[in-house]
């Protein structure tokens, strides 16, 4: 059964069809592990035993029945604790919602039961997704699975180490800064930020409503693609979701690279980054390069703009979302959110139109790059994993503030809209794993899926933290 | 800069622990030395993304 941990979803989905394996037996086989490995983790605030156990019962019975849904049906998936789960607490990482039960499912957990799959818990992350290390002084840290002295990133951080460790097929989390792609690069796992408006946030705990994506973690790109179909599409209760179609994004695989052409920056996304992690995705990019993509190196105008205008948003945002709260509760919530959620009141109107403004430029900047290329390819952070005790790294001769050095490649594909998908690309001399991020045309997310099936294919390393 | 921040937060009808000043404080300022980097760019003629949908970002 051991093996079974860190199978992929279609591996593991084509013994629940041939009916080799009992979705029950699977579940059970995960709150082992979980109760086993997750005393060192942290990585869940609540496991969902008895309603996983229901609906794994369920999923046996109908596939017993012959009516098998697909390839997500008796799999097991966890959710960051900030997905509303009917009659099933959710905290967002936080003291003042540690008693809140929701009456509905968020649509994207809705969805998820349509196509058969079992929920088997609710995952830590930093309080109110406000903040990227995922220390949690309520709940407790969630740690690294490949250190456990180290930050997993976040702050999607307990769905990264709980995927990485091989706790559960799939998470979702939500990137409102990098908070999807972040702990999945310090964790070595895939993770995507859909573009903005792909997938539903109704029944999603907002941070900053024009910022906040929710999106697959994986431990491949396949995976991706699966969790995805099942979550994207228009949604009445979410204004921000597009009426688009959604395309067949298993078409995404055994396509081939050639010729197509993959961007990479000469500014911004390549500045202060650990020689390490240089090296592994200059590496990476050559990889592509040796399978038929094309190289361009292109120059990004107003990129500058970025670290201004996401953390204005941010903390305007923010700031009117927890007006209420905070008036009430600021004692419930942790010293670092409660100071950004004060700090945040105090940003004027015309600070936040001037984001806005800046916004618009980067956002024409980077679509104009797009007329040249068809993806761009970077690093997703610009260092390993952290130690907990570290909060700032020297890099290049500068001293650098890791929770901004977490936010500042990720926060162009926020700005932005465009999807952006990062990569497990390999690991430090010191066994830590490094990132790339693919960012992609809007609502282009079959073109990062097909770039990462390619390199997960030919330069995928699959070793795993904890056997 | 103390006096203003509490002022501004108690109309808001939020109260600020003494401690947690210096961590306020810095953020405000890591703002205002952020905001220095506006000074290239014209925004005088630039609408601002306030309207965010994804159709805004989707092109054929």
């Amino acid at each position: 059964m051991k093996t079974l941990y860190y199978e992929t979803i279609p591996q593991i989905a084509q013994k629940l069809e041939s009916k080799a394996l009992s979705p029950v037996e699977l579940a059970i086989m995960l709150f082992e592990r979980i109760d086993e490995v997750d005393k060192k983790l942290n990585s869940y605030l609540t496991v969902m035993k008895e309603e996983a156990l229901a609906q794994a019962k369920q999923a046996e019975r109908e596939i017993l029945a012959g009516q098998y849904r697909g390839p997500l049906h008796g799999v097991p998936i966890a959710l960051k604790d900030l997905l509303n789960t009917k009659g099933v607490r959710t905290t967002a990482g936080s003291q003042a919602l540690a008693d809140n039960i929701p009456d509905d499912d968020a649509t994207v957990v809705k969805k998820l039961r349509e196509e058969g799959a079992v929920i088997i818990g609710k995952l830590n992350m930093h309080e109110f997704a406000y903040g990227v290390t995922n220390k949690n002084a309520y709940f407790g840290n969630a740690n690294n699975p490949w250190d456990v002295e180290r930050s997993p990133g976040g702050s999607s951080g307990g769905s990264g180490a709980a995927v990485a460790a091989g706790l559960a097929y799939a998470s979702l989390g939500s990137d409102t800064g990098g908070s999807i792609r972040t702990p999945s690069a310090l964790c070595g796992i895939f993770g995507l930020k859909p573009t903005f408006g792909r997938v539903s946030k109704f029944g999603a705990i907002p941070l900053a409503w024009s910022l906040d994506h929710i999106g697959p973690m994986t431990r491949s790109a396949q995976d991706l693609a699966i969790v995805l179909q099942a979550i994207a599409g228009f949604d009445r209760k979410d204004p921000t979701t597009a009426n688009v179609e959604v395309p067949d994004y298993s078409a995404s695989f055994g396509q081939s690279i050639d010729g197509m052409k993959i961007g990479i920056p000469t500014n911004y996304f390549f500045d202060f980054v650990e020689k390490e992690v240089e090296a592994s995705v200059q590496a990476a990019i050559k990889n592509l390069e040796d399978l038929g993509a094309t190289i361009v190196e292109v120059a990004i105008p107003n990129l500058d703009l970025c670290e201004y205008s996401e953390l204005v948003t941010i903390q305007s945002e923010a700031a009117a979302y927890h007006h209420d709260m905070l008036k009430e509760k600021s004692h419930l919530y942790g010293n670092d959110v409660r100071t950004s959620l004060q700090a945040g009141q105090l940003v004027t109107a015309v600070q936040y139109i001037k984001a806005q403004q800046a916004r618009r430029l980067i956002r024409e900047s980077i679509l104009q790059t797009f007329e040249q290329v068809d993806v761009l390819a970077a690093p997703t952070v610009s260092m390993v994993a952290p130690k907990w005790k570290e909060s700032f790294r020297t890099i290049q001769g500068e001293s650098k503030a890791v929770t901004a050095e977490f936010v500042r490649f990720a926060a162009p594909a926020n700005l932005t809209g465009i999807p952006s998908l990062s990569v497990p690309i390999g690991f430090s001399a010191n066994g830590l794993p490094i990132g790339m991020q693919l960012m992609g045309k809007p609502f282009d997310e079959e073109t990062l899926l097909t770039v990462a099936a390619v390199y997960e294919e030919r330069h995928g390393d699959k070793r795993h933290p904890i056997d | 800069m103390r006096e203003a921040v509490r002022q501004t937060l108690l109309m808001h009808g939020i109260e600020v622990d003494k401690k947690d000043y210096p961590y306020v404080e810095v953020q405000v300022q890591l703002i205002r030395q952020l905001e220095k980097m506006l000074a290239d760019a014209d925004l005088r003629d630039t609408v601002p993304a306030l309207v965010y949908r994804a159709a805004e970002v989707y092109k054929e």
